[in-house]
């Protein structure tokens, strides 16, 4: 609705333009002309105009890929699917019970007539095993008998008619009575098989033991496309190893299902692509409650479900943060361009007005030529902002390689650079939206200032004179900021007495500026640098009452970075005369002429709009460069300080491997293999389970993990511990912790982040059957199984102390002697080893772990080092990092193209002073230094403020993370900060390079003749 | 106040513009001098070369042939740098539009000739706030040049070309803008300051009651010299 609204007020616009041009040929004939006159300054304003909309349209690539990468796990599982209507059995189950369509037809009838769904597929989805008949095949070290893949028997000719991709394959042929299937590219790649090899197929156990009679088999007629919704394998996918889709008659014959068998699962797929559709679900779940269907009837939601996971981790956030800021900057460089524009023609239009133009016309004259430029250039501009985007996006083609080489082995499994890599992606109306403002910005500004220039007195106009103080307008604009004001007043109040901070927030920063605007002071210079001081304090260092005890909002950190950012251009801007007086005083000691510095930075100070224009371009890029340099390098800095917790002080730790090994009756066991290998050092085995707590404040148990150590159990010195008071002076080292709690009965210390104070009790009740999630929670878990103990006796158990508290550790829980837990307990328990390795330093240490992981891997056993695991984070964080970085040196053009563009108009509008300086006895290289000087002046004063103000705003940010998981104190990296505004700032003083000379070599005699 | 010792010499200084495949001789081989301290008008109809004129004798345009010797010193024989200074250290000039630097309040725009020289030299402004006194703009030191009248910019256009106490001083069409009453309080400034100070004013004109303030005055049409006329004695 919004889109259709957008297009029509466009269309209407473009129409009205043009029919005003053919009413007033004169006055286009002029705007025409005037794009011809100067070949280089219509250069230049289409040059801005297109690099603010390029930037813009970057953004929005860019945050349109990185949703794509974030949710492409998810895509890969459901595609366009968005919902799954399935049949349970008695007890709730999902058993594939098959229904008939039309016992939930009119439900779906009224979701097609509510636009809600662009595709509703019934399919039969089976599970089945399958094997491949070739005997090379089959990838040595995998599960050498059948893999369990999921199947679905479709209507092929419905296929393209599901979702929006439109997927089109071609119909699998059955060739004397085997039926053809498409396969997955996982499953392809673990079955080791191509298109024309014969696969095994069985549905049941018995048919793959009834080894006299032959299973029936399916040939591979081709390989899924990697993000279709025929690779849907369920729900978690279920422990499937691929998907197998074939048509639905084929595969009825196969199993012999009968046809009055009509639909297991009907897949339903909300109308908008992969990730709109999903946003849709809520509506669909109402209208399903609504339906009144069977209750056997469920709706699986579980792609919503993920979808919110992934929003969780806030990047969508992040990047939607970074894409307005970059997007603020192409509008910044844009009206720039535009107003100056704007004042050059400002005596044509005051001569046009003293002939007797209406202003209504006058102003048409600037709307004609800044409609042909904004035309031209946001056309180009969205084609070279997508040109770029791709191929920044394009570097980072090996980025999954760079991971991938990190790691001690072979991943088993095809991981694609399509599938995990960045790729490009912009979603058609984000074009349209980058078309827009690239072409309404500068028609938005012209006609703004235009009007502006129009109402001028017309003498003053053609004298050059800056607008006069217009008392009438002062006087609404102070109307304006009081109302404003009042509105913010309220708001915050609103925000304090509902106790929503970020409310409270926006309000509070907004009254902050508005009120001093409001204040009848002519020069607000004084009141808006209080309130710019104000906000920076309250950002910093105030939070309300009611919102200490709770976790930071990520949306309250980014009001306040804007806040904070702009409460730093705002007191640049509005003190520009106190730089000036800092930087004459301090050129005064050098050789450089004091009338060259005095006229390098007259000139920005007093065109205060102009320069604070240009010098917040440079502010907002190097604030997020800086944003984004700082907070991952903290974080990995804390990450690599607490690589000792991983494994509680060991080096390694042991899993069995899912990529098997040696298993010959024979094989030596984990712990012989680690006593014997002369790299190892120490190996500590804990057994874990999961507990029930009955001593909290819940109404029922809440579980955590219980890690059973062994009497040989040695806790590494690195390893960070604090207890209890009373017991510091008994336990001084990690020995006598050890000896502590093997010596007493009922005692236990919390390992990582949690759940316990020392000297807290707990009352063990039973097991809950899961195991938790440490710090790699997965890989736990594809090595748990759930099991259940059953309830029994009681156990107290007094914590102590804590080891590490830190969420990364891997040991997520209470570690108690074994001796001293019931052994009912451990059961079950899963047993994980650590180990540390020999050596003086990490080269040896490194060497020692290769050489040991080639045993164990050899023996199906997977080792997990600490510091490939560092090796992996940093790469991923680096590798994303990057991405991020180069697109904003892409906006750091923005702002370059905004200082060429303000000194090419400062060459023209200061011709004729330039030629009275040199007359009077300056010499070119005095003229050429002042330009220097000038854009020195502006891009430091904009890059030192970004620095400063990411700086403050990392420090917020990193607040947000301080509070929930680890604290993370703020570290800069200085070397990489200083090069990238060096290099920043030497691009700018070289783009300059060509206006400043062209300045010096300016004939005086000419340039006093000039005029504009 | 004008003595027989001459300051400027010029020896048969043509200039010519090419546009296109036409040559234009905007000053046809002149011959003249100027006196020390005399005040000097080049007077002539518009297009006659007068601008030119004073640009090829101050240096800040260059003669197609001929020469302009300055206290024996050959003006363009010196590279660009040096007739720059040249220019800093002994002449003053004083445009028809002011051409003060807008963004410099009324004593930075008159310190800007002593910064060119002599960037060392103290008490800077003290000598800008000094000649603005003498041209009664002492209430006007921080002020804008939007902020003034025309007469009182171009007051400070001569301030700006007095505060080096140069030798010469180039006046192009100093009047050209003001109104008839403004522009002789403007002459009589000149008048009063030749006198005080001895400087040598040269002064393009159109207008010949400006001209009539004169010592003498050089008539031009079409890029040649048809008259000089005496107007007071020379002091011996």
């Amino acid at each position: 609705m919004v889109l259709e609204i957008i297009l029509g007020i466009l269309s209407g616009v473009i129409v009205l333009v043009l029919l005003l041009m053919a009413r007033n040929r004169i006055i286009a004939a002029m705007s025409l002309r005037n794009i011809f006159r100067q070949p280089t300054n219509t250069l230049l304003v289409i040059l801005g105009s297109l690099m603010g909309t390029a930037l813009i349209t970057g953004s929005f690539a860019m945050t349109d890929s990185f949703n794509k990468f974030i949710y492409a796990q998810i895509e890969g599982e459901y595609g366009e699917i968005d919902q799954i209507v399935y049949k349970t059995d008695a007890s709730g189950r999902q058993t594939g019970t098959y229904f008939s369509l039309g016992e939930i037809s009119p439900w779906l009838e009224t979701l097609r007539q509510e636009n809600l769904v662009d595709g509703v597929f019934p399919v039969i989805r089976i599970e089945a095993q399958v094997k491949a008949e070739r005997e090379d095949s089959q990838r040595t070290g995998l599960l050498q008998n059948y893999l369990k893949v999921s199947v679905m028997g479709v209507d092929w000719d419905a296929i393209p008619s599901f979702g929006t991709a439109h997927p089109v394959l071609v119909e699998p042929e059955e060739t004397d009575g085997i039926p053809g299937v498409y396969l997955s590219k996982d499953l392809a790649f673990l079955l080791n098989v191509e298109p024309g090899d014969t696969l095994s197929f069985s549905t049941n156990v018995l048919q793959q033991l009834a080894f006299w009679s032959r299973t029936p088999s399916v040939k591979v007629a081709g390989i899924l496309p990697e993000y279709s919704y025929l690779n849907y394998q369920g729900a978690g996918r279920g422990g499937m190893n691929g998907s197998l889709v074939l048509p639905e008659a084929q595969l009825r014959r196969l199993i012999n299902l009968s046809s009055e068998y009509e639909t297991n699962a009907v897949l339903i797929s909300n109308r908008g692509d992969f990730t709109d559709g999903v946003r849709r679900t809520d509506v669909v779940v109402a209208s399903y409650t609504e339906s009144g269907l069977s209750p056997t009837f469920k709706l699986d939601t579980s792609k919503e479900e993920l979808v919110d996971v992934a929003d969780e981790g806030n990047f969508g956030l992040v990047f939607l943060g970074l894409s307005a800021f970059a997007i603020l900057a192409g509008i910044l460089l844009i009206s720039n361009t535009f107003k100056m524009l704007s004042e050059e023609r400002q005596i044509e239009l005051a001569t046009m007005r003293a002939l007797g133009y209406k202003r209504s016309r006058v102003t048409l004259v600037m709307v004609f030529e800044g409609f042909f430029y904004s035309v031209l250039s946001s056309v180009i501009g969205v084609a070279v902002g997508m040109l770029i985007t791709h191929f920044i996006l394009g570097q980072f083609s090996g980025f999954i390689d760079n991971i991938a080489s990190i790691l001690p082995f072979e991943l088993p499994i095809p991981v694609t650079q399509e599938n995990i890599t960045f790729g490009f992606y912009i979603k058609p109306i984000s074009i349209f939206y980058s078309f827009i403002l690239g072409l309404s910005i500068p028609l938005v500004v012209i006609f703004y200032t235009s009007s502006r220039n129009a109402k001028m007195n017309i003498v003053d106009s053609i004298r050059g004179l800056p607008p006069a103080w217009d008392q009438k307008a002062q006087k609404r604009f102070q109307f304006l900021w009081v109302l404003l004001a009042f509105v913010c007043f309220l708001v915050t109040i609103q925000g304090w007495r509902g106790r929503n901070e970020l409310v409270f927030s926006i309000g509070v920063f907004s009254f902050s500026f508005f009120l001093a605007l409001s204040l009848p002071f002519r020069d607000k210079r004084w009141p808006v640098t209080l309130a710019c001081f104000w906000v920076i304090g309250l950002s910093m260092l105030f939070r309300p009452a009611y919102a200490m005890s709770e976790l930071p909002n990520p949306w309250v950190v980014l009001v306040k970075g804007v806040a904070i950012l702009l409460s730093c251009i705002l007191l640049v801007i509005f003190n520009l005369k106190v730089f000036e007086s800092v930087l004459k005083s301090l050129f005064s000691r050098s050789r450089l002429s004091k009338g060259v510095t005095k006229i390098a930075i007259a000139f920005p100070s007093k065109n205060r709009t102009r320069t604070g224009l240009t010098i917040s371009m440079y502010t907002l890029v190097v604030f997020i460069v800086t944003l984004i340099s700082i907070i991952p390098y903290s974080e990995e800095k804390v990450i690599r300080k607490s690589r000792d917790n991983f494994f509680i002080g060991n080096d390694l730790l042991i899993v069995r491997s899912p990529f098997g090994g040696n298993t010959a009756q024979n094989a030596l066991s984990l712990n012989e293999i680690m006593a014997l290998r002369p790299e190892v050092s120490t190996v500590a085995t804990l057994r874990s389970a999961m507990v029930r707590n009955a001593l909290t404040e819940e109404s029922s148990a809440v579980s955590f993990s219980l890690y059973a150590f062994t009497k040989d159990f040695v806790l590494n010195d690195a390893v960070s511990w604090t207890v209890m008071p009373s017991l510091k002076n008994e336990i001084r080292s990690s020995e006598d912790l050890i000896a502590y709690l093997i010596d007493h009965p009922g005692t236990g210390i919390q390992s990582g982040y949690g759940y316990f104070e020392p000297g807290e009790e707990a009352l063990l009740v039973g097991s809950t059957g899961f195991f938790s999630q440490g710090g790699f929670g997965d890989m736990q878990q594809m090595m748990t199984s759930r099991r259940s103990v059953a309830p029994t006796e009681q156990v107290p158990i007094t914590i102590i102390g804590t080891i590490n508290e830190n969420p990364i550790s891997m040991v997520q829980g209470v570690l108690s002697y074994e001796k001293h837990v019931p052994e009912v307990y451990l059961k079950n328990a899963q047993t994980t080893t650590f180990a540390s390795v020999k050596g003086e330093n990490a080269g040896e240490k490194s060497a020692a772990v290769k050489t040991l992981s080639d045993e164990l891997l050899a023996s199906g056993y997977l080792p997990l080092y600490a510091d490939d695991i560092i090796k992996v984070i940093s790469a991923m964080i680096d590798g994303i990092i990057n991405i991020l970085r180069s697109f904003l040196y892409f906006g750091m053009v923005v702002g370059i193209a905004g200082i060429a563009i303000l000194m090419f108009r400062a060459l023209y509008e200061r011709k004729r002073i330039i030629g009275m300086l040199k007359a009077i006895g300056y010499t070119k290289s005095h003229i050429f230094q002042s330009f220097f000087i000038e854009t020195s002046f502006i891009v430091l004063l904009g890059i030192v403020l970004g620095v400063i103000a990411g700086i403050l705003t990392s420090q917020q940010f990193l607040t947000v993370l301080n509070f929930s998981e680890l604290e993370i104190p703020l570290s800069i990296p200085w070397g990489l900060l200083l090069s990238v505004c060096a290099v920043f700032y030497a691009v700018s003083l070289a783009v300059t390079f060509i206006p400043s000379y062209m300045a010096a070599r300016i004939p005086p005699a000419e340039a006093l003749r000039f005029f504009e | 106040m004008r003595c027989s010792v001459e300051i400027v010499k010029v020896e048969n200084l043509r200039k010519s513009y090419r546009t296109g495949s036409t040559v234009f001789e905007a000053l046809k081989g002149l011959n003249f001098s100027i006196q020390k301290g005399e005040i000097l008008s080049i007077l002539g109809p518009s297009g006659c070369g007068k601008t030119t004129l004073l640009n090829c004798l101050s240096s800040i345009d260059y003669p197609s042939e001929g020469k302009v010797l300055i206290e024996e010193v050959d003006l363009h024989a010196l590279s660009d740098n040096a007739k720059t200074l040249f220019r800093a250290k002994n002449m003053g000039f004083i445009f028809q539009f002011y051409n003060l630097i807008p963004v410099l309040t009324v004593v930075e725009n008159v310190e800007l000739p002593l910064f060119a020289v002599e960037s060392g030299r103290k008490n800077i402004r003290k000598a800008a706030e000094e000649v603005l006194t003498r041209l009664g703009l002492k209430e006007r030191l921080n002020y804008y040049p939007s902020d003034l009248s025309g007469g009182e910019r171009q007051r400070v256009s001569i301030a700006r070309a007095l505060v080096h106490r140069p030798k010469i001083i180039w006046a192009d069409e100093p009047t050209g803008a003001l109104d008839t009453q403004t522009g002789r309080e403007i002459m009589d400034v000149i008048l009063e300051l030749n006198e005080k100070n001895g400087q040598t004013f040269v002064i393009v004109t159109h207008d010949e009651r400006i001209a009539d303030y004169s010592n003498r005055i050089v008539s031009m049409d079409s890029g040649q010299i048809i008259r000089i006329r005496e107007l007071s004695p020379v002091k011996d």
